[in-house]
């Protein structure tokens, strides 16, 4: 053992193993793969595997380990490493590319299969053409010509009565009647105009992509504000929200300033919809207790009792109104107004310039209405006006103070007033909004109360009248409703007519084919045709029928005939004839009885001697035995040896046969006549004939001029292929493919067409 | 200014013209001044409108296997539709159609499929143009108490119209007694006097072509294929004549002949000589295709079967042989009567053999069939010495000066026969020697010793004429037109035979060819062989080397020969000899099997060689 630890050499006894290992093994060529980037690739994927020698010098290559290692040190990066082993664990890595030649190998039989494949499309089309019993060429197009020239003759179509005119026109009138009831404006031509260029407008590719373009900006556009919009909403700064509608109102006010300077209608309207606005937002209750007075009052509340009343007052007047706004409709609340409204003219002066100015011209007001930061100021110098105004009607009040009863008039007239002031909703409305009237009087509030109840009562016989007016129209409109479904079904006729229009388009183009069809089909006129031969069949059948009719007749007077001819009158005929041969051909009785006298066997004998002379076949039999053979012995053999061998090697060559006279004893039918006739035959049964029957059916037939009708004959020695003097004829072309197969106009072609295809494989059996 | 060439410089030498230069350059101007120019059609060439491309119907995918029970369903309503009755349709059928199992290929299966359809449709056809023939065949119907045969010639004339009554007429000539001849469409007759006279005329207008005497004696007289041209068999040899009697040629290797006839489709004038010779001539060539001894003696009847063109000669022995030009033995004989014949004809058709003989019988065969026992017999008080069969199968038959026809060949009857009475019966001033009925008229012409006669025979005639085939009224145009049309139709007389579809056939080797071929291989010489070696250069191999060597190959070839010549010997032996022990005894039932069988050794496979 000590010997052995001396002699141990660790180095040395490694690289006896890898030597060791290395003999036994053979080289090991492993598949390339692609774990790297590599300038060069390996085409013949010799890649040994590396040795443990060359390891030792070379450096070893970085492998993924080293990097999970080194990752593991950091636990920042421990996560990555793990990932990084995951990945090479789980995915694969992509195969080496093929060689050049296999994959070319691979891209040829990919293109053969391809071309064999767009090749094959052909392959109907090319036994129909090698099948077919005639060829035309150049092939026959399926183009017909319509003559659309301008010139032509249009065709007469309609063939309309007057009645049916006048119904139509009548029909017309009807229809724009109703239409003018509904009160449709729309031009129906226009309408279909439209429709067609509609149809008929088609989009370039650039104005598609342009169009797209706009579309998707626009898009884009929205969804940016949107999200403004969104970020803006979320902000919960007042100030902001104040400042922003203050600026929308100033936008608005600007917008208005113009308008009303271009066109007072849409500034009226324009101001309409502001002021909604403002009294949407202002019947929120949102400012309830949120004013600066309120909050003022707030802060003294606590200490004094009369502001914790006007508080407390203001409280339940907001309830009260958000009650009555809850449960008042649109129109309730329309007449609510002007009994607001009379509240306050009671209780304001009549001569109250405010109210006059009411009366007088909407404009300013509603401009005071609308406008947040101008109208103050305005009302401030409004009221002042007013002011200097109600001074100067004091003044004149002390002038005049006998007009009071015209006031007084002037109020009983009020009512009349009414309707005009009720058509000015604003002013009021205005009034309520005016925060300047701060004070509420409990007496004045007191009194509307008790009030409320009669302007209710007014109100509901007004809202009455309303309704049995809206009852009404409505009934009109419900009468016109009626009416209208027939004319909207008239419409909707229209729409389907239309509708029909297209489904005749796309019919037209079938109907086409039908127009189509009559030029291919030449064959309904020819049934036509033989219909009619076969109807004036029938009448020759008749004839015949008759003539046979008559034959029969005929043959039956024959019958009694035969049947009376053992009748005296027949013996009579019968014994005259007797007599007459006695007296005139004595000298032909008399050769006769000589004939008769030679009449012998011997002429049956004779033929039947001639019969098997002429029959009888030659040279059948072959001595095989050489004269001399076997008899050089001597004279001492024995003839009858000889004869027995001569027997024996007597080589008969023909059997008798059976021939075509053998069981008719006076018949001779000579069989080796038709030497010349031979020279004409076939040797053999030809080529795709299996048995001599089929050839000589094959050729049963014939097909001359002589022997079948013309049209057959036509059929029969029809050309296998017809071409047009000087005619291109063209290659097919892919249209080929789909075309139809042509109508068959012959109906020996319809039936050779009906006929049932031989299976590929049937002559096997 | 105009621009000079620069002096001392030559001018460009034109390059010498070849002879495509012109050609090019007027090509090239061609091209130039020719666009190509896109044929259309003549209805299309002057089309304004618009031209619009459209497919009627869309291509349908068709079953892969058509239902077989479909297309038997849309055969009968095809066949309803063409409303043609099925007897029609089997009248001119041309037989049994070739079954597809019998054909190879499917191409070729297809084909005959196709060309099946295509026949069908011409025997359609062919069946509907029986429309057309108008025409009925009538008979004569006797009151009650009354028989046909009591009708006199004179009565029949009476009763008939105008036309018909013009047909019954009779000539008094006295250089009797007469042959005659109707040509081929029945327009035209033919008179041939013993003593020389011969007219022909058309007997409908009664209008002379011409009436000579050949100051000879006359055995017989034949139209040729038209009506123009006529043979008259006289004393020595034959003559032709015109219609205007003008003599053409006069052949004299037809030498006292007896007896003539024509074949129509074969162009052969056949005649039958006094000492035994038949004898063919071609009229269209002028040449003599047949003309040997048949051995039989005189030959004084002589009829050729329009069927098939084959010669029926009656021989004095009662039997009735036939000929064609180039065989040189009969075809077929026939033993018709064990009397001397006397009259013999065969019918339009060619279906029926007719004889009548010394033993005062009339006898139907049946000449396709070739049957030993006659189809029908009419026995006679008299023998007949002259028949004929009509068109529509009308038998007259002479008995001296007195003359019978029938209405049924195939009846039977006789004189004695009360049960079948003739139809008609007539008797003559003279002796009858010549009875043809007249083609596509109902008229029968009877040559007597002392005239002719033209009896009406109502119902005899065909009535509908082919006019393609045989027009009565055809004009010299049409007569010329026809001619040329037989002329290319031409049959060689070589395809004379039995059985005229014989020639559809196979030749297979006869018996007696076959021992022939036998026999014969047992005589066989080796064949000389001939050999050119090919010249060598000198010094190559010398005359002996190549003598040598040739001999080597003619003997290598020889022995080849005579091996296989002998291989052929042995396995005609073998077959022949072990036929006879075939004959001899028969093969013995095979032992049944026992269960030791196996333990017998077993045989030896042969080796194939």
């Amino acid at each position: 053992m000590s010997d052995d630890e001396e002699h141990y050499n660790p180095k040395a006894h490694k690289k006896l193993l890898t030597a060791i290992g290395s003999l036994g093994s053979v080289q090991h060529i492993q598949k390339s793969t692609r774990d790297e980037r590599q300038t060069r690739q390996d085409e013949f994927q010799l890649v040994k595997s590396v040795r443990a020698a060359a390891l030792e010098h070379k450096p070893r290559a970085v492998g993924l380990n080293d990097l999970v290692q080194i990752l593991r040190t950091s636990s920042k990066h421990a996560q990555t490493g793990k990932k990084l082993k995951n990945i090479q664990s789980t995915k694969k890595v992509l195969e080496k590319p093929l060689e050049k030649p296999a994959a070319d190998r691979i891209r040829r039989t990919i293109g053969y299969e391809g071309v064999t494949k767009k090749l094959g499309r052909w392959d109907a089309v090319v036994a129909q053409q090698r099948s077919a019993e005639t060829q035309i060429f150049p092939i026959p197009s399926e183009t017909i010509y319509v003559n659309t020239a301008a010139h032509a003759k249009p065709l007469k179509t309609s063939i309309q009565s007057d009645l049916a005119k006048e119904l139509e026109a009548s029909k017309q009138k009807l229809h724009e009647l109703r239409k003018a009831q509904i009160g449709d404006t729309s031009d129906e031509k226009v309408l279909a105009q439209q429709e067609r260029d509609l149809l008929q407008k088609k989009l370039t590719r650039d104005e598609l992509f342009a169009r797209r373009k706009e579309l998707a900006y626009l898009k884009m556009r929205e969804s940016q504000k949107s999200a403004k919009a969104r970020m803006q909403n979320k902000i919960k700064s007042k100030k902001f929200h104040k400042l922003q509608k203050r600026q929308k109102m100033l936008e608005q006010m600007k917008e208005f300033e113009l308008l009303k300077k271009t066109n007072p209608e849409a500034a009226l309207e324009k101001l309409n919809a502001m002021e909604k606005i403002r009294v949407q937002e202002r019947a929120s209750l949102r400012h309830k207790n949120t004013g600066t007075w309120a909050k003022n009052l707030q802060v003294r509340a606590k200490y004094d009792k009369d502001v914790r009343k006007d508080l407390a007052e203001q409280l339940a007047v907001s309830r009260q109104l958000t009650q009555k706004q809850q449960e008042s409709d649109s129109e309730t609340e329309l007449n609510i107004k002007p009994a607001a409204h009379e509240e306050e003219e009671k209780d304001y002066d009549p001569f109250n310039p405010w109210t006059k100015q009411k009366v007088a011209g909407k404009a300013p007001t509603q401009k005071a209405a609308s406008e947040d930061p101008n109208w103050r100021k305005y009302w401030t110098e409004r009221n002042q006006n007013t002011k200097l105004l109600e001074e100067h009607r004091n003044d004149l009040e002390d002038v005049k103070p006998a007009e009071g009863s015209d006031v007084e008039e002037e109020l009983r007239s009020e009512p009349k007033q009414k309707p005009s002031k009720k058509k000015v909703k604003k002013p009021k409305v205005s009034f309520q909004n005016g925060w300047e009237v701060e004070e509420v009087d409990p007496e004045t509030n007191v009194r509307g109360e008790s009030k409320i109840d009669d302007i209710f009562e007014a109100h509901e016989e007004k809202m009455r009248a309303k309704l049995t007016k809206r009852l009404a129209s409505l009934q009109q409109r419900t009468d016109r409703l009626k009416a209208a479904p027939a004319k909207s079904k008239k419409v909707k006729k229209k729409k389907d007519s239309l509708k029909n229009l297209k489904d005749l388009a796309i019919k037209k183009t079938k109907q086409r084919v039908e127009i189509d069809e009559p030029l291919n089909h030449d064959d309904e006129p020819q049934q036509q045709v033989d219909a009619a031969i076969l109807e004036s069949a029938p009448e020759a059948k008749v004839d015949s029928a008759m003539d046979t009719i008559d034959l029969a007749n005929v043959a039956t007077l024959v019958w009694t005939q035969k049947k009376r001819s053992s009748g005296a009158l027949n013996d009579a005929l019968v014994n005259d004839d007797e007599a007459e041969y006695d007296e005139e051909d004595a000298a032909a009785e008399h050769q006769l009885t000589i004939s008769q006298a030679f009449e012998d066997d011997d002429i049956i004998a004779d033929f039947n001697r001639d019969k098997t002379k002429d029959s009888e076949l030659k040279n059948t039999e072959l001595q095989l035995a050489m004269p001399g053979w076997g008899s050089w012995a001597g004279a001492g053999i024995s003839h009858e040896v000889m004869e027995r061998r001569n027997k024996r090697l007597l080589l008969k060559l023909a059997a008798p046969e059976k021939r075509r006279d053998d069981n008719k004893d006076n018949l001779f039918i000579n069989e080796t006549s038709t030497k010349q006739a031979r020279q004409h035959m076939v040797s053999s049964v030809p080529f795709p004939f299996r048995s001599l029957a089929d050839y000589e059916a094959s050729i049963r037939a014939p097909i001359g001029r002589n022997f079948v009708p013309e049209t057959a004959f036509r059929m029969l020695t029809r050309p296998a292929v017809i071409t047009r003097k000087g005619q291109v004829i063209e290659p097919m072309d892919e249209s080929e493919l789909v075309k139809p197969d042509r109508r068959l106009r012959h109906i020996v072609d319809k039936r050779i067409k009906r006929l049932p295809k031989v299976p590929p494989r049937a002559q096997k059996a | 200014m105009s621009k000079v060439p620069p002096k001392g410089r030559a001018k460009p030498k034109a390059p010498h013209k070849r002879y495509f230069d012109t050609e090019s350059a007027a090509a090239d101007g061609d091209a130039a001044g020719l666009q190509p120019v896109k044929l259309k059609r003549k209805n299309q060439q002057n089309f304004v409108g618009d031209f619009i491309k459209m497919q009627n119907q869309s291509k349908v995918r068709k079953p892969l296997r058509p239902t077989k029970v479909k297309a038997e369903a849309s055969n009968p309503a095809e066949a309803q539709k063409s409303h043609v009755p099925p007897e029609l349709l089997a009248k001119y059928s041309r037989g049994e159609k070739v079954e597809a199992r019998g054909v190879k290929t499917r191409h070729f299966k297809e084909q005959q499929e196709r060309r099946e359809v295509y026949l069908d449709y011409a025997t359609e056809q062919a069946a509907r143009t029986e429309l057309l023939l108008q025409e009925t065949a009538g008979q004569l119907g006797a009151d009650d108490g009354e028989i046909t045969a009591e009708y006199r010639q004179e009565q029949i004339a009476e009763n008939v119209d105008l036309q018909s009554a013009a047909k019954h007429f009779s000539l008094q000539m006295e250089f009797g007694p007469y042959t005659m001849r109707y040509s081929k469409n029945g327009r035209h007759l033919l008179l041939g006097g013993r003593r020389g006279h011969v007219a022909a005329f058309d007997w409908v207008t009664k209008k002379l072509h011409c009436e000579f005497n050949v100051m000879e004696s006359v055995a017989d007289v034949q139209w040729l294929h038209v009506p123009t041209m006529y043979a008259v068999a006289q004393k020595s040899w034959v003559y032709f004549y015109d219609k205007k009697g003008t003599e053409l040629h006069c052949v004299k290797r037809l030498t006292s002949v007896n007896r003539l006839d024509f074949l129509p489709y074969h162009f052969l004038l056949a005649a039958g000589n006094s000492s035994g010779y038949a004898s063919w001539l071609d009229v269209s060539i002028g040449e003599l295709v047949g003309n040997f001894n048949t051995g039989l003696g005189d030959i004084r009847i002589l009829r050729h079967n329009p069927s098939n063109g084959v010669l029926c000669v009656g021989g004095s022995r009662g039997v009735v042989s036939m000929w064609s030009p180039k065989v040189r033995e009969p075809l077929a004989k026939l033993l018709c009567h064990s009397t001397a014949m006397t009259a013999m004809t065969v019918d339009p058709k060619g279906q029926h053999l007719v004889t009548a003989g010394l033993d005062r019988t009339v006898k139907v065969w049946d000449i396709r069939m070739l049957n030993d026992q006659p189809l029908a017999l009419f026995r006679l008080r008299l023998p007949a010495n002259e028949l004929d069969v009509s068109q529509r199968g009308m038998l007259a038959l002479s008995q001296g000066t007195y003359l019978e026809t029938y209405t049924d060949l195939l009846s039977g009857g006789g004189t004695g026969d009360r049960s079948k009475l003739p139809y008609l019966r007539q008797r003559c001033d003279a002796f009858v020697h010549g009875l043809r009925f007249c083609p596509y008229e109902d008229v029968l012409g009877v040559s007597t010793a002392k005239g002719f006669h033209s009896l009406l025979v109502p119902g005899s005639g065909e009535p509908n004429y082919d006019a393609l085939e045989d027009n009565p009224y055809e004009t010299s145009k049409q007569r010329r037109e026809h001619e040329v049309h037989a002329l290319l139709e031409k049959i060689p007389p070589e395809l004379i035979t039995l059985d005229p579809n014989e020639i559809t056939g196979v030749d297979a080797p006869t018996l007696q060819e076959k021992v022939d071929a036998k026999r014969q291989l047992f005589h066989l010489k080796p064949p000389a062989i001939r050999m050119n070696s090919r010249r060598k250069m000198k010094g190559r191999g010398g005359s002996a080397k190549a003598s040598r060597n040739k001999q080597i190959v003619k003997d290598i070839k020889r022995k080849e020969f005579i091996a296989e010549v002998r291989e052929a010997k042995k396995s005609v032996i073998r077959q022949h000899s072990s036929k006879e022990a075939g004959d001899d005894a028969k093969p013995r039932p095979k032992p049944p099997r026992s269960v030791l069988d196996r333990f017998k050794p077993k045989p030896q496979k042969k080796h194939k060689t």
